[in-house]
């Protein structure tokens, strides 16, 4: 939990947190526009306010700035998905080679602990329900974040959580469901963690990441 | 002369919030707001000419940059440096940009080549400069440094590392903008070497060049004893 700040503050911090995640979560649809006026209401801000927190999401690439013109939620292509999808493996794959050499017996707990609780909500949404599409998300995130939380560098997991929202964005708007093939992978993705076989584990995330896109594509969720 | 490697990139966007965001953080990277430095919001209207409210956002977006700390009721201040954060910032630039380098140079065209060029043409100039003893255009200089960095990537193919390389390259700027270190003809021999590599398409040697560069650049600027 982060400390408490001045009222003012948390209002603009909180608005921004619950914009950013509605772009995320695909509440606020690629290229919707964003009026100032219409989402004072809705996120308890000024229009002051509103227009620091859209330029700061703009500068994290969810938000469009169009100069005078205002805002919009940043669109999303094939391209960009793509692009993506490159930096997660790139990033996750050079922090879990770090990870796994430096790990000790509370990494290794923590990450039988994160794959547990995702194991349980993969079973859970394999049995057809989807009403905990968020919590699963957050488990999956939980886990591949436990995976690398022994890198030894903050800048690189900031880089990495960074670019896993932008990846997560597009699980949720082309509604990426992979069933048992993903959790297949989770759990080799545990099993190399506890045998420290990074070049394998490597191999299974380019696998898991390449086969997420390729859904994508395949299905038509994203335009060219 | 005061744009950062990220904002070389983007497109200008013309309002005074932006405005203000732009100098600050450009001030953080070039040193004229300290490390550790308090940030007062009162302060920050004068010099900035933003409104309260206005600029603590613009200090919020700068500590989800990690280029400002955000101490609850007590305020901001300018991110602190270590010798830790420099290493993981090199270590963190050097992933990207090798990465980078080994698709741009498969990839790279004519133009490409050009832009290598005339990039490394200006820096050159610049380094002889320095190495003469002059050091009136020090950010010019760590400019034109970053320019022949990105050119070399430039043929990457994806804008989000690009993007992603430019942030991690303003924070290992910031550290050389305070270790002031000029490595004088090793980094200008290095930089030589690596505009050859481009031209004849060696990734494999301009990796082994660009690993030495930001290392010796790490050690170099250490040494220095500016950063604890």
């Amino acid at each position: 939990m982060r400390p408490m700040v001045l009222a003012e503050d948390t209002a603009g911090e909180a608005a921004y947190r619950h914009i950013r995640h509605d772009i995320i979560f695909g509440k606020l649809l690629p290229g919707a526009r964003l009026k100032l006026e219409q989402l004072r209401e809705p996120y308890h801000a000024s229009v002051s306010t509103l227009r620091e927190i859209l330029n700061r999401l703009a500068s994290e690439r969810l938000v469009l700035a169009e100069g005078q013109r205002g805002f919009e939620v940043a669109p999303v292509s094939q391209q960009h998905f793509r692009e993506v999808a490159a930096m997660r493996e790139l990033l996750e794959g050079h922090a879990m080679k770090e990870s796994f050499q430096r790990g000790d017996v509370e990494w290794e707990s923590r990450i039988l602990a994160a794959h547990h609780k995702l194991a349980r909500m993969e079973k859970r949404m394999s049995s057809g329900d989807r009403n905990a599409t968020e919590e699963w998300k957050r488990y999956d995130r939980e886990f591949h974040a436990a995976l690398i939380a022994a890198c030894g560098s903050t800048e690189l997991m900031a880089a990495h959580r960074q670019i896993f929202d932008h990846y997560l964005r597009y699980q949720i708007i082309a509604v990426i469901y992979r069933g048992d093939e993903a959790a297949q992978e989770h759990r080799q993705l545990l099993d190399y963690a506890l045998g420290r076989d990074h070049d394998a584990a490597a191999g299974v995330l380019g696998q898991h990441i390449r086969a997420c896109v390729e859904h994508t594509v395949r299905n038509g969720l994203l335009a060219a | 002369m005061n744009q950062t490697a990220s904002q070389l990139q983007g497109e200008p966007i013309p309002t005074v919030g932006e405005n203000a965001y732009r100098r600050i953080r450009s001030d953080i990277i070039f040193g004229r707001l300290e490390p550790g430095q308090k940030l007062k919001l009162e302060r920050l209207r004068d010099a900035y000419g933003a409104s309260i409210s206005t600029l603590r956002e613009i200090l919020n977006r700068l500590s989800s940059e990690s280029l400002v700390v955000a101490e609850g009721q007590r305020g901001f201040e300018v991110a602190p440096v270590s010798v830790e954060n420099l290493r993981e910032i090199a270590a963190l630039r050097l992933l990207l940009e090798v990465h980078a380098l080994e698709q741009s140079f498969a990839a790279g065209d004519m133009e490409w080549e050009g832009r290598v060029v005339a990039a490394y043409h200006k820096l050159a100039t610049l380094e002889r400069r320095m190495s003469d003893g002059d050091r009136s255009e020090t950010e010019l200089w760590k400019r034109y440094d970053w320019e022949f960095h990105q050119s070399l990537i430039s043929a990457c193919g994806s804008t989000v590392l690009m993007e992603t390389h430019a942030g991690v390259f303003d924070k290992y700027l910031r550290y050389q903008m305070i270790a002031l270190s000029f490595r004088g003809d090793i980094a200008a021999e290095e930089h030589r070497i690596m505009h050859e590599c481009a031209l004849d398409r060696d990734a494999r040697r301009a990796r082994e060049v660009l690993v030495r560069h930001v290392e010796g650049g790490v050690e170099h600027a250490l040494a220095t004893g500016t950063i604890r």
